[in-house]
């Protein structure tokens, strides 16, 4: 009698025990995936920056089907865009090259130039990412996306705790006939995501 | 006795249990060193890095070199206008060479001589060291150019060769690339002021050089050249 007691108690022990342990090795393997879930969001972030850069660097003018910046929209037929074998990046480039060589000399032109270039960016990129990211795209020490970085836009961007941007060097030939470059200069775009 | 001996087995495989996932989450729960992020952060440097070293050796030592090679060519024909022709082919060499690595013609500034600013600040050297500064901003890189020698002939109609010998070092705290190169580009010279025309006439008449479309390799006589 006090033998078959001592086997059903075994029963329950090794019911309970398993029980007990698949609980513990689901809370385990739970903590171990949430704490992994945390680590994707810089890496998409940083896959957003590049793949802006990616887009403005690898397609041409002649590519893109925009009534604003592609060949015979707005920007060509005010011939500020000449070149359809730019790049988007080239032409941004082109753009800021007009900048500098007016500043100083005609005010007025060099921000119809910026504005340009801002406008052009912002034509490419507003759309173009997740309303839970903020982006940044400068050429050389200027802010080109946003227009402005509002205060809540510095906010968000001071508080993120990565922010690996993506850079290249832009360059080119502006004019075959005599040898005109642009650039060098360096283009930074920088994506995070918004906390919230 | 049994019983208790079968009862402590189990609290003691519950505790082996909750020790291994401990020791699991312990082993696979992410650093407070972030040695994770460190990692990415310098194997996305590199790549960049190595974006530059390759966009440098494959494109802009050329583009380059043709954009100066156009500027150098503009410049000798001016040079040629005022001066007259080189005496030889080594002459010639040896002024294309100085004028687009240094902008300078027996060391005076070509500008100067022709009265037009077409090597100010657009030498080879200078966008080579342009690059230089831009990498060192952007990629915080430092890059060392050595150009061992500068060619210019011609292979082929209508069109002039130049080879540069160039050799870059490309360092940064992580990695370091060290190239040496033969960048060779192709200039057209349909469009180019004919230097023929300029000297024969002290300047008075100018004419551009145009391929005609009359001409057939090999079969050209005195009678298509006016057509």
């Amino acid at each position: 009698m006090k033998k078959r007691c001592t086997l059903k108690n075994k029963g329950y022990f090794f019911l309970i025990d398993s029980l007990i342990a698949l609980g513990i090795l689901t809370i385990g393997i739970f903590l171990i995936f949430t704490m992994y879930l945390r680590t994707p969001s810089k890496e998409e972030a940083e896959i957003v920056s590049e793949d802006v850069m990616d887009f403005f660097a690898n397609n041409k003018i002649k590519d893109v089907n925009n009534p604003y910046a592609g060949v015979n929209g707005e920007l060509w037929n005010q011939g500020l865009i000449t070149n359809a074998e730019n790049t988007l990046l080239q032409q941004v480039a082109e753009f800021y090259k007009n900048y500098t060589l007016n500043v100083g000399v005609d005010q007025t032109l060099a921000e119809q130039y910026l504005d340009t270039s801002k406008t052009f960016v912002e034509e490419f990129t507003q759309n173009a990412i997740s309303s839970q990211y903020e982006l940044e795209f400068w050429i050389q020490d200027t802010l080109l996306y946003p227009r402005e970085a509002s205060e809540a836009h510095n906010r968000s961007k001071s508080s993120t705790s990565v922010l690996i941007p993506s850079k290249k060097i832009v360059y080119g030939i502006s004019n075959k006939e005599n040898g005109e470059m642009f650039g060098p200069y360096s283009v930074r775009v920088l994506a995070w995501q918004q906390r919230t | 006795m049994a019983t208790k001996n079968l009862g402590k087995k189990g609290i003691f495989l519950t505790f082996i249990a909750i020790s291994i996932i401990a020791a699991l989450i312990i082993i696979f729960r992410p650093s407070d060193l972030n040695v994770g992020e460190d990692s990415e952060a310098i194997k996305t440097r590199i790549a960049n890095v190595n974006e530059y070293v390759s966009d440098l050796e494959n494109v802009y030592l050329e583009r380059t070199l043709h954009a100066t090679g156009i500027k150098t060519i503009n410049s000798l024909i001016l040079y040629t206008e005022i001066n007259g022709f080189f005496t030889d082919l080594p002459a010639f060499e040896a002024n294309f060479k100085e004028v687009l690595l240094n902008g300078t013609i027996g060391e005076a500034p070509i500008d100067s001589i022709t009265g037009q600013e077409i090597m100010k600040d657009n030498t080879y050297n200078d966008w080579l060291g342009n690059i230089s500064i831009i990498a060192k901003d952007a990629f915080n890189v430092n890059t060392n150019f050595t150009v061992y020698d500068i060619k210019v002939y011609q292979i082929r109609p209508w069109f002039v060769n130049v080879d540069a010998n160039v050799s870059f070092l490309v360092s940064s705290e992580t990695a370091l690339w060290d190239k040496n190169t033969t960048i060779r580009t192709e200039i057209g010279l349909e469009g180019f002021e004919d230097p023929y025309y300029l000297v024969n006439t002290g300047g008075a008449y100018s004419n551009r050089i145009n391929k005609s479309k009359n001409l057939v390799y090999k079969a050209w006589n005195i009678h298509t050249l006016g057509t």
